[in-house]
């Protein structure tokens, strides 16, 4: 939900992006970068549609210098100057002269010292910060210390997101699910679906695949697409596998990953608040990114009770939720046995993507609320 | 002008000229109209009550005893130089009280100065800085860059809304030579003042073919008091005689004594403690040539002019702060930072080599038309008027204008000992 506020004084809106990493195999490849890369295109595909003007750049840390365009979004890499290892802790001192040309400041993996770091410089030069938590880090002195409320707004991926950071914030605090590439992330040419269930996501416990590989089905052909972070549970996946019809794609590129949504018939993600190894999870899903590639590419969806899946799964027509174990085998099973879903829910699914996940719409939104919130802070 | 004043030592407690100087020019602004008010840290040294114009609400962490270093040193350190939260809180507080037209900075070491000048940055406060030590240096090399860079000190264009003074040309040097600072503007070279009491009176040199020398101030190593011994053995040993050194000053003085007890020089050097200023012209008056091998990085020495205002001639470190305004053989003698010499420009004194007259009364003029304090505290006020501007108070009213220091302050913490988010 939007917060509602006038705008009608801004005419222009200069936004910088910041971010400790950016979506490339130097740096970090995760759904957090990848938010940033679509929310900067998303905006741009909104700019058309706003009553001001909108530019936007993207800054971000890493090994060395470097600058790129995304998607005509200019993004510029700044070295890391922090020697600790923990990159959520990045910070180079260069942001202090570039973010001054800007009027709004977002602020991304804000519970980060990273964030933090980033939020003293937009409160220093008195520019509109926005903060958003993508799930990399829980900075106590942001929480609950205060240092949230250095923020003239949050914009938060999801409702269950926005419960995690709420309590801590008083002012604007919008829940913004998307945006989705529905360009690139599209239905196939030909209807060819296989019976066949896809889970992609980086291979992690609290993604608990383990659980889907428990649950499927004799013949039941199940694709895995994400890389191994974790080498034990890796091994653990492979184990379980044996004996069922499980492939594992380790290295899809975009292309890959397109066709593997596309040939599939049916998405599920299972993650968990409680891994294999009984450890606690506590942001397990702030927004669910693939599961709404897949429902972009008009692909049904099962997904877990878990965090902000079930927003994603508001008409059952297309898209189940599922509480535990046994749901998930009998979802499984329907689907085996050809009961669900019905002929049709891949239009709807792709239907529903676009017109609430797709670019313009998720940009527009987020573009007023940058406006809503800096009109307010710098008044008429 | 309302004029708040920040330094992190004031009088009853004081290091050194630095402190005095400071509630020197406070007297005279205040002398002047203006209406001052120092902002400053508890003195531990007895002392008369305090003015109503002197507020002790900093803290300082420096100068210190520090026997719990080892608990804590890198907090120790943290607070000393990068920051402080509690002076920041003060600050804060201070300038919501007494709305300045402009603060005026002094020493900062031991308070916490980056973040200090970053406050006032942040709020646009208009700030000067009178340098009388390294302090932009101490404040840039107290901590690693990414712990600077939370408070813009990584960046020297960052001082630039300051007017900075300082003391010589010497010390600006030193502050760039010894990296990681770089002034973004010229400096203001105020150079020092003496306080002279009545007219130059022509006075008689080596009267009765005895020369006295004289030291005054700290009695430190570098401030060449264990040169002035060793030079002192050399003209004994060489079977110079007829002179006499007279030390005057607090600090390391029992081990100077034992050192002269040790260099069998006893009978011509002789340390009197500290005397009150009113003495101490007395003594300049009665004495030839002022010692003063301090070292390279003495930035201005306010006591070798004072002595020069009566014509006692300044023996000094050639490349030192002081030397700026000293010509040599014109009004005073520039020499080598060595015993040799040292002992080579007293022999020169004491056999009349040196020209003590003609230089003692140049040097004299000098001082009491180049270095008077009414013409130093015109400079201090011009770069104080130059800052002056309107600057928004409400901007301290701001509910989170103490959450922002807070952050800073916890975060530098937590980058400089690597703590992980």
């Amino acid at each position: 939900m939007v917060a509602q506020r006038p705008f009608a004084a801004v005419s222009r809106l200069r936004v910088a992006h910041v971010s400790p990493g950016y979506f490339a195999d130097e740096s970090l490849i995760g759904g957090g970068e990848r938010y940033v890369s679509y929310i900067t295109r998303a905006l741009r595909e909104a700019g058309g549609s706003l009553p001001f003007s909108l530019s936007q750049a993207v800054f971000a840390i890493g090994r060395k210098d470097l600058a790129f365009s995304d998607g005509g979004v200019p993004v510029t890499v700044f070295a890391n100057q922090n020697p600790s290892p923990d990159t959520m802790a990045g910070m180079s001192g260069r942001l202090w002269q570039v973010l001054g040309d800007f009027d709004v400041i977002h602020v991304h993996q804000a519970l980060t010292f990273f964030g933090c770091y980033c939020a003293v410089i937009a409160r220093s030069l008195g520019k509109t910060l926005i903060m958003t938590d993508l799930g990399g880090g829980d900075c106590g002195l942001l929480l609950e210390h205060g240092g949230l409320r250095l923020a003239d707004g949050l914009l938060s991926i999801s409702q269950f997101a926005r419960s995690l950071v709420g309590p801590y914030f008083r002012g604007p605090h919008a829940a913004i699910v998307g945006p989705v590439d529905t360009a690139t992330f599209v239905p196939p040419v030909a209807q060819g679906r296989r019976r066949e269930v896809l889970c992609v996501g980086r291979l992690l416990p609290h993604k608990g695949i383990d659980r889907v590989i428990d649950a499927l089905p004799a013949g039941l052909a199940l694709r895995i697409v994400g890389r191994p972070y974790h080498r034990k549970y890796y091994s653990l996946l492979v184990r379980r596998a044996r004996g069922k019809q499980v492939t594992f794609v380790l290295d899809a590129d975009d292309a890959g990953l397109l066709a593997c949504y596309q040939s599939a018939g049916l998405f599920v993600q299972a993650s968990t608040f409680t891994d294999c190894y009984g450890h606690q999870v506590r942001k397990p899903e702030l927004m669910g990114l693939t599961t709404l590639e897949a429902l972009a590419t008009g692909l049904p969806v099962a997904v877990a009770d878990t965090a902000s899946l079930p927003e994603l799964a508001d008409d059952p027509r297309f898209a189940l939720v599922f509480r535990d174990d046994a749901e998930l085998r009998t979802v499984l099973a329907r689907f085996a046995a050809g009961l669900w879903p019905d002929p049709g829910a891949s239009e709807l699914a792709r239907r529903n993507s676009v017109d609430r996940y797709g670019f313009p719409v998720v940009g527009r939104q987020i573009a007023e609320f940058y406006a809503a919130v800096h009109a307010e802070r710098v008044g008429p | 002008m309302k004029i708040l004043v920040v330094s992190n030592i004031y009088p009853p407690f004081w290091i050194g000229g630095y402190e005095l100087i400071c509630a020197s020019i406070v007297a005279e602004l205040r002398a002047r109209g203006h209406d001052v008010l120092v902002a400053t840290t508890p003195s531990h040294i007895p002392g008369p009550p305090d003015p109503p114009h002197v507020r002790r609400c900093l803290r300082l962490s420096a100068h210190l005893p520090n026997y719990a270093v080892s608990a804590g040193e890198l907090w120790w350190v943290h607070a000393r130089d990068t920051s402080d939260l509690d002076n920041v809180f003060a600050l804060h507080r201070m300038l919501g009280e007494f709305a300045p037209d402009v603060v005026f900075l002094w020493n900062l070491h031991g308070i916490g100065g980056l973040h200090l000048i970053d406050f006032l940055n942040v709020h646009r406060v208009p700030w000067a800085i009178y340098l009388g030590d390294r302090v932009f240096e101490q404040m840039v090399n107290g901590a690693p860059a990414h712990v600077n860079a939370i408070f813009r000190g990584d960046d020297p264009d960052y001082f630039a809304s300051g007017g900075v003074m300082s003391v010589s040309q010497h010390l600006v040097d030193e502050i760039t030579s010894l990296g990681n600072f770089s002034f973004p503007r010229p400096p203001t070279i105020v150079h020092g003042y003496v306080l002279t009491s009545g007219p130059y009176i022509p006075r008689s040199y080596r009267p009765g073919g005895r020369t006295r020398f004289l030291a005054a101030g700290r009695v430190a190593e570098h401030k060449g008091i264990g040169l002035i011994c060793d030079a002192v053995a050399r003209l004994t040993r060489l079977g110079v005689g007829g002179f006499e050194v007279n030390i005057f000053g607090d600090g390391d003085v029992a081990f100077y004594v034992n050192y002269v007890n040790a260099l069998s020089i006893a009978h011509c050097v002789t340390f009197h403690g500290a005397v009150p200023q009113q003495q101490l012209d007395d003594q300049y008056r009665s004495h030839d040539a002022f010692l003063f091998p301090t070292w390279s990085r003495e930035p201005f020495a306010f006591a070798p002019f004072e002595a020069a205002a009566h014509g006692c001639v300044p023996i000094v470190t050639a490349n030192c702060g002081c030397a700026e305004r000293i010509v040599d053989n014109v009004h005073g003698i520039k020499i080598e930072r060595t015993a040799d010499a040292l002992a080579d420009a007293m022999r020169r004194v004491i056999d009349g080599t040196i020209a003590l007259e003609r230089i003692g009364t140049a040097t004299a003029a000098m001082v009491r038309t180049d270095l008077s304090f009414s013409g130093h505290v015109d400079k201090i006020v011009g770069v104080l008027s130059g800052q002056r501007r309107q600057w928004d108070r409400s901007s301290i009213d701001d509910p989170r204008a103490l959450l922002l220091p807070f952050v800073k302050h916890h975060l530098s913490l937590a980058f400089r000992v690597g703590a992980t988010s």
